[in-house]
């Protein structure tokens, strides 16, 4: 069954990218092992699914009867698992029921004209429910209508609207909602469409009105393409982004006027109208609210980079690192690596999922924390303004007096002693899942992404990686460079010297990572920084063992971008393929001549 | 660090062939952060465990011993569940080293973050 889906955006990749993860979410996991996928080679035990295949099977059919949350599927494989002895290994994880990362989505007709500025789609769902939980969770979807009629005026829409005489059957109340995606209504138009609706929908007749709290909302959806047509990115540049709507309207109706009537000639106020309204495109669809974004509530009451104690210069949204967290199919019990981790914004995202989190980064001090102590977030509120202005809005104690005054103002809370050890005390990324109450990272690391320290045998162990990797731009990319140290001059007070990685090289190490260290049939999802102009899918980075789902621009500059791709692992790599990468790894950091000549030595040994 | 990094982490100098599992030298400072207990993730996490560094890891914290050999039967035992649990995902080791079995370099451990990064002339 088709329901319209009304995005927040125009961000059409990222919205629809998101919505297949999140369908595929919803739609329930199976349960059971995956087909051994040639792991020899990794080690000997724990380097992922190798499934005894009668508890495979019966996993499979408990989970297909099982229509319930992945919750009850986990409890049910744990049970089975209890039962079957854990020596068999038979790991029972969670696999996609569908392949559905090819949303079936359908621009409405009317809409075809303004292309990948439509802000609604067609999408087939199976049930109200699997919309609803779909909707759950993504953050770029406003809302799922079941639509009765549309039609390019209300009029219209209402007269063709023909509800399902279920639809209604067991409600008493309802209010309706006007979601408008570039049209300007004024609030007596917005009246008076309620009012139309309300007389003229049939169905309503028995219903009574209740604004708050209602049993079913009736949603007026009304795209105008006036102000939305105006870039043929998905999203619009940043200057035009944030202008006034009437100033984009103004310039709209200038570009217009100024490629249809030449260079010299003024179009008279006729003709601009006329060039104004002929690509106009108006639609109005009336309809069910089946179900709505939950992201105020969900996340962004809880996850706003603002309210966060330690953040960096390029800490990621909220917003945007759940998105990445959708897209990579965090479900609870996922075990999720941010090989780049900076101040763990990306892992707060997955552990609100129900993830279990690892970080790397090559700066052991933005993982350390200043050791400053700053104050718990309740403390801004009580800050005054001048206070605010004056930079002490994040509670930063200067001195004794302004400690003491802080702790006044703060009451119980107790303050954190800068003297004593530890984590509790540093103002570092473990701080931010204190605060907000969710898991914290099972481990944050030192460690260089070009050469993560992780045993021999940890192939598979990953369910995603998740990353935003340095562009080079506000934030370095670094490693470190195979040279000789002076052991003599130094000793033991050396410390590491970093050079520059090229953004070429990091994506090199970071898809070759997520080759070994996912489990099969699970993804990698990261930013790629690209000049708008160069950028042709050739350039991608690939793997050979990944395959690319999804890739969405998100535009920085007029020039400058970055893309989101999403790869999801078809296999493990050979063991020739995993040698050749390795060695080709050692030659660029050493140098061809004396990897040979170990490779030699060692063989001669 | 809990002990479930520990066990995922090892030695990656140049030579060093397995450099696994990491040895914790004595006199570690840990310090216990209270953390939700779930069954679902010991269950989902224990295939990616390597046991027998788990127990000499905790044999070298000196904290409650874990069987050497983990049995259906275990799945079932509350305590031993809890243990399991307080080993691996509430202990911190919050200063200490981790020493290479085969190298002997040693990797410190400061506020709770391993620093696991190589020298230059170790790549």
């Amino acid at each position: 069954m088709s329901y319209l889906v009304v995005f927040h955006h125009t961000h059409r990749d990222f919205s629809l990218a998101e919505l297949a993860s999140t369908l595929s979410l919803a739609r329930g996991f199976l349960v059971g092992s995956t087909p051994d996928s040639g792991s020899a080679g990794c080690g000997s035990a724990g380097c992922g699914p190798r499934g005894g295949s009668s508890t495979g099977s019966q996993l499979r059919s408990l989970a297909n009867n099982v229509s319930s949350t992945h919750y009850d599927c986990l409890d049910a494989a744990s049970r089975l698992l209890a039962s079957s002895g854990p020596q068999k290994r038979g790991v029972p994880y969670l696999v996609d029921r569908h392949a559905a990362h090819q949303l079936k989505a359908r621009v409405p007709d009317a809409l075809t004209p303004m292309g990948a500025a439509a802000p609604v789609y067609y999408v087939p769902f199976q049930s109200e429910q699997e919309a609803a939980q779909a909707a759950q969770r993504a953050m770029l979807l406003n809302t799922i209508v079941d639509v009765w009629g549309s039609g390019a005026s209300v009029d219209e829409a209402i007269n063709s609207a023909t509800p399902h005489p279920d639809a209604l059957k067991s409600h008493k109340t309802f209010r309706v909602d006007i979601i408008s995606h570039g049209a300007q209504l004024s609030r007596k138009e917005r009246m008076d469409t309620i009012e139309r609706v309300v007389r003229d929908t049939r169905a309503l007749d028995n219903l009574t009105v209740a604004l708050s709290a209602p049993d079913v909302v009736v949603a007026v959806v009304v795209v105008d393409s006036l102000t939305m047509d105006l870039s043929k990115t998905n999203i619009l540049p940043k200057e035009e982004k944030y202008m006034p709507k009437r100033a984009r309207r103004r310039l709209e109706r200038m570009r217009i006027a100024s490629e249809s009537a030449g260079d010299d000639s003024t179009p008279t106020p006729q003709e601009q109208r006329q060039h104004e309204e002929a690509p106009r495109v108006i639609h109005w669809f009336v309809g069910k609210v089946v179900a709505e974004s939950r992201r105020n509530e969900q996340v962004n009451a809880v996850l706003p980079v603002s309210k966060r104690r330690y953040i960096a210069n390029t800490s990621m949204n909220a917003e945007m690192a759940c998105i990445m967290s959708n897209l990579g199919l965090v479900k609870p019990g996922s075990f999720v690596c941010d090989p780049y981790v900076g101040t763990a914004s990306i892992l707060l995202s997955v552990s609100l999922h129900g993830g279990h989190t690892m970080g790397f980064d090559i700066d052991g001090r933005v993982l350390r924390g200043s050791g400053k102590v700053w104050a718990p977030p309740e403390a801004y509120d009580s800050l005054s303004d001048k206070e605010r202005a004056c930079g002490k809005a994040k509670g930063y104690q200067e001195s004794a007096a302004d400690r003491e005054r802080l702790a006044r103002q703060l009451g119980e809370l107790p303050l954190l002693d800068e003297s004593s050890s530890g984590m509790k005390l540093a103002v570092s990324p473990w701080i931010n899942f204190r605060d907000t109450g969710l898991r914290p990272p099972v481990g944050l690391c030192q460690g260089d992404a070009t050469r993560l320290p992780f045993r021999g045998n940890a192939r598979g162990l990953f369910d995603a990686i998740i990353t935003d990797p340095p562009y080079g731009v506000r934030e370095r990319s670094r490693k470190v460079e195979a040279k000789d140290v002076d052991r003599q001059k130094y000793g033991d007070n050396h410390s590491v010297s970093t050079s520059r990685c090229e953004v070429d090289e990091v994506f090199e190490h970071l898809l070759w990572n997520a080759a070994h260290l996912l489990r099969v049939g699970a993804r990698l999802v990261c930013f790629l920084p690209v000049q708008r102009e160069d950028y042709t899918p050739s350039t991608r980075p690939a793997n050979v063992c990944l395959e690319l789902l999804h890739d969405c621009e998100d535009v920085l500059q007029s020039k400058f971008a970055r893309r989101l791709l999403v790869y999801v692992k078809r296999r493990d790599p050979t063991d020739e393929e995993w040698t050749t990468w390795l060695h080709y790894r050692d030659a660029r950091a050493r140098g061809a001549a004396i990897v040979q000549q170990e490779k030699e030595q060692q063989q001669s040994r | 660090m809990k002990l479930l990094t520990h066990n995922m982490l090892a030695s990656t100098v140049r030579g060093v062939s397995q450099g696994y599992p990491l040895g914790i030298a004595p006199g570690a400072v840990t310090e216990v952060h209270a953390c939700d207990f779930s069954k679902e993730f010991l269950v989902h996490v224990f295939p990616k465990l390597e046991w027998s560094a788990f127990v000499s890891a905790c044999a070298s914290l000196s904290l409650p011993t874990m069987p050497a050999e983990v049995t259906p039967a275990s799945w079932e035992d509350e305590s031993f569940l809890r243990q399991m649990h307080h080993n691996l995902l509430e202990v911190h080791v919050q200063e200490g080293t981790l020493i290479c079995p085969e190298s002997g370099r040693q990797f410190p451990v400061s506020k709770g973050i391993p620093n696991m990064l190589l020298n230059e002339d170790e790549i």
